[in-house]
């Protein structure tokens, strides 16, 4: 298939999702739930000592895997239990086939296994002639349309219950009606009588205990416990990322897994099966037969890699999945393979083909979220970014992007460019602050948003009149601005310098300064982001400050973070790289640390606002509290706290560029939430979020304000 | 933490987890208790799992008064349609409000699992803080690993046609847990 093709295929795939009312509203449903379900169910737990213990140990495992796959063998077999080892797809598959074919085994059950759905086991067993039966109803449902899970954990969660009484009603052979009470009733009755005539279980496992040779389901249903007792043969198929210490490490995966999964205390049945155990076989109790299938399929290839052995610390909770914000607006049939949202193109990118894993990793906005609730603490979009560097460096970035980065690169060249668009762009804003209609290819950008236009005259114009006022007598601080205040929003740079000014600073404008580079950064265009690294380091230095500022959070990390790291191969830039970083403050962090209060006594400003967190500002600076308390407490203003203020507003970089039918709908979940808080000001510290979210506001005639933290706090200390 | 304190947490765990719970002083009280629950449920035939510590409650007899069928055969398809099924669970976890079933008889797992009710009848003492904690105790107390372990948290549920919670779908759709004061 051509690349374009391929484009194309995968853009149809999230039209058809987005246009999937039935999932999208149960989508919908379930991730409004899910934060309270989860905070109520870990309640009186240590989640965060819970977390690293788990992170821990499961990082541990990965480093011992050879020994304890070993000991497992080693004690699954003294129990009775046959251990088989596949390191492909294949051998598994073949194994099992070539099992119940010379178990004489013509029936088989099923419990819930993902790992069987990655290596399209049912297929294989229909074509050695088997019959075999999904039993979680999720999975039997999925089996009947002939589909693929959309979720690890809820694999129906995309289909109406009109739509499983269609599917219901073809295998039953009669007219079943949509009532789900009804509907799971006749799945027990029918399900019933395969489990009591199957010759063989098929079960996955949460995980398997290697100092005992157990292996543990944790299920709801109570399928799995039947599909482990009935049958004369067992066969449980695990990946080998499953094998973990001993039972203290299982019982935190217990306490972690369903309280993550699905905001349940515990699930209904927690099974553990050591060895051969008797069953009943004609009436007659006999010992049944137990065969364990530790499958490898890539999963030691991920191991191995020192970036993406991270990965090894998940436990398949799929909470990632369930506060995802572009999970919830596409499902999980978009990811192409079978497993499901950000860890899904990484596991994906091991266990099946790193191709098919290339369009569904740029679904995630890298806002973070996932990697704040993930029981093993994998850094998910961070995995994200190292698969799109090595994309890239595999295949190039394309040519357009290319020559935008090599553009933006260029600093003298870019700033004129966006000087002549000052100017040339009064024909599509009216002479407005915001150009509503674009022409061409980019109209999807502007359907849902207006976007801003490019300032008259750019912040480092305004910065140069300012200077002149400088003693360089009191504490320097250099201003790194970004190019959103530079050049849409020079406001936000006058505040600003105010507020640092009204605190006894005197701030600069390295006049050098170009792009942060992180949009290079998240194109996996590396060499661009090396070139601005070292541009941005020389300027900073200048004139030796006390501090760096920037007012965009994603500025803050780039300078703060990313260009020690991009610069880490050359000694002498990466000891620059590192003084200049040592001094970068976010606005709001630094304005707190400098002690910025109110002049009058009286506090200056009335009135409501809500705040929204900016992904970069809380998740990496984890600056949440500081500007809450700046607003309240310096600025006198009254917090009206907006539902999910966590969630990415949809802008994240270029995504709404790459992805505007996702973005928008993300935007306008988060326009609902600020508008039912009833405040008519919304507070943020970033200025993607200023030109998303005011874009929106402006799109909706909505008389709500959106500012930066800056801009309130300059208008206190004025008022004041 | 006291067995009080302990209990408190189980109820009301058990109870997040919608599965019954009495307390009761006595063996003998526990069978009257199991009676009284399989008369209400109007249940026809009833499954035994046989332990000296069932027995103890002399549930049989009781049982009998009613009416009711009673059998205690490894019979799976007469297990399928049995109305209630009874066991002894040696113990159960606070933190979960779980009772813990170590059990490798087919017989006694299949009458937890075939019946729309199981009725578990536990010691009150026997009621430990966590999951953890069940998992070391039950492999003191058996000496090793048993073969078949099951913590069991209310009813059998899914939630998997759109996010409805339903009770009962492969498993039983009521757990009645007895706690019994009396020591084993």
């Amino acid at each position: 298939m051509s690349n374009e093709q391929h484009n194309q295929d995968f853009k149809a795939s999230i039209q058809k999702a987005l246009n999937d009312q039935v999932m999208r509203g149960a989508l919908s449903r379930f991730a409004d739930a899910y934060p309270t379900a989860r905070k109520n169910a870990y309640e009186g737990v240590d989640i965060e000592a819970l977390r690293s213990e788990i992170a821990c140990a499961k990082g541990k495992n990965g480093e011992n895997l050879d020994q304890l796959i070993q000991l497992f063998t080693e004690n699954a077999t003294k129990r009775g239990a046959k251990v088989y080892f596949a390191k492909t797809a294949e051998d598994a598959n073949r194994y099992i086939a070539n099992l119940a074919i010379e178990k004489k085994v013509k029936k088989i059950v099923k419990s819930k296994s993902m790992a069987s759905e990655e290596i399209h086991l049912n297929d294989h067993l229909k074509k050695a002639g088997l019959i075999v039966n999904e039993t979680d109803l999720g999975e039997w449902i999925i089996q009947l349309a002939g589909q693929k899970p959309s979720h690890m954990v809820m694999p129906a969660i995309h289909l109406s219950k009109e739509q499983v009484a269609g599917y219901f009603s073809k295998e039953l052979k009669s007219d079943i009606p949509p009532d789900i009470p009804l509907m799971v009733q006749k799945a027990r009755v029918e399900l019933r009588t395969k489990f009591l005539e199957a010759d063989m279980g098929i079960s996955g496992a949460n995980f398997a205990v290697a100092e005992t040779g157990t292996i543990a389901t944790v299920t709801n249903e109570g399928n799995a416990r039947l599909t482990t007792t009935l049958p004369r043969v067992h066969v449980a198929l695990v990946g080998i990322e499953k094998v973990i210490n001993d039972f203290k490490e299982a019982a935190n995966i217990i306490k972690a897994l369903p309280k993550s999964a699905t905001g349940q205390l515990i699930t209904s049945y927690v099974t553990m099966v050591t060895g051969v155990t008797p069953t009943e076989v004609d009436g007659q109790v006999q010992d049944k037969e137990l065969h364990i299938v530790l499958m490898d399929n890539g999963r030691s290839d991920m191991l191995k890699d020192p970036k993406f052995k991270q990965a090894w610390q998940c436990i398949r909770c799929a909470s990632c999945l369930n506060v995802c914000p572009a999970y919830q607006m596409v499902g999980g049939h978009v990811y192409g393979h079978i497993y499901a949202g950000g860890i899904g193109a990484i596991l994906t990118f091991f266990f099946n083909d790193p191709t098919d894993a290339e369009k569904p990793q740029n679904l995630c906005l890298g806002c973070g979220r996932c990697t704040e609730v993930c029981p093993g603490k994998i850094p998910i979009p961070d995995l994200i970014l190292e698969m799109r560097r090595r994309m890239a460096q595999k295949k190039g970035i394309g040519l357009i992007p290319k020559a935008i980065f090599d553009l933006v690169a260029n600093r003298k060249l870019m700033h004129s460019l966006l000087r002549v668009a000052s100017i040339g762009q009064f024909p599509l804003t009216g002479g407005k602050p915001f150009i509503r209609h674009l022409p061409f290819f980019f109209s999807e950008l502007t359907k849902e948003r207006s976007l801003p236009a490019v300032a008259p005259k750019p912040f480092r114009d305004i910065a140069k009149e300012r200077e002149k006022k400088n003693t360089g007598k009191k504490k320097r601080v250099n201003f790194y601005a970004g190019c959103l205040i530079d050049f849409v929003y020079p406001h936000i740079g006058t505040a600003v310098y105010d507020v640092l000014e009204h605190a006894g600073c005197e701030v600069y404008f390295p006049w050098e300064q170009a792009c942060c580079g992180a949009p290079a950064k998240y194109m996996g265009d590396t060499d661009s982001q090396t070139r601005l690294a070292k541009q941005n380091v020389a300027a900073m230095e200048e004139g030796n400050p006390d501090y760096i500022v920037s007012a965009c959070p994603t500025c803050t990390v780039a300078m703060m973070e990313d260009v020690v790291e991009v610069l880490k191969e050359d000694p002498a830039w990466h000891e620059r790289a590192k003084k200049v970083a040592a001094k970068v403050r976010d606005f709001s962090a630094l304005a707190e640390e400098l002690g910025v209060k109110a002049p009058g006594k009286k506090k200056s400003l009335k009135g409501k606002f809500t705040y929204h967190d900016s992904c970069h500002y809380r998740r990496h600076l984890h600056l949440s509290d500081v500007p809450r308390k700046l607003l309240t407490e310096v600025a006198g203003m009254e917090l009206v706290e907006m539902k999910d203020s966590d969630q990415c507003c949809g802008m994240a970089g270029s995504y709404l560029v790459k992805f505007p039918e996702i973005s928008a709908p993300i935007l306008q979940k988060k326009l609902d939430n600020i508008a039912a808080t009833g405040s008519e000001l919304v507070c943020v510290d970033c200025p993607g979020c200023v030109m998303q979210i005011a874009g929106g506001l402006d799109k909706r005639h909505s008389s709500v304000k959106i500012r930066h933290t800056a801009e309130i706090l300059a208008e206190a200390l004025r008022k004041g | 933490m006291s067995s009080e304190k302990l209990f408190s947490v189980f109820k009301e765990k058990a109870g997040v987890m919608s599965a019954q719970v009495h307390r009761v002083g006595t063996w003998a009280q526990a069978g009257d208790l199991i009676a009284d629950q399989v008369k209400e449920l109007k249940a026809q035939r009833v499954h035994l799992f046989s332990t000296p510590q069932l027995e103890k409650t002399n549930c049989r007899a009781t049982l009998a008064k009613t009416g009711v069928t009673i059998s205690d055969k490894l019979d799976r398809h007469e297990l399928d349609i049995t109305d209630v099924g009874i066991t002894y669970v040696p113990y159960a976890v606070a933190e979960t409000g779980s009772i813990f079933h170590p059990e490798t008889d087919p017989l006694g797992r299949a009458v937890t699992m075939l019946s729309p009710t199981h009725i578990a009848v536990v010691p009150f003492n026997k009621i430990l803080p966590t999951v953890a904690d069940a998992l070391e105790t039950v492999v003191k107390d058996f000496g090793a690993v048993p073969g078949y372990m099951s913590f069991i948290s209310g009813p059998s549920r899914t939630a998997d046609i759109e996010r409805v919670l339903t009770i009962g779908v492969h498993g039983p759709s009521k757990l009645i847990v007895i706690l019994v004061d009396e020591g084993v």
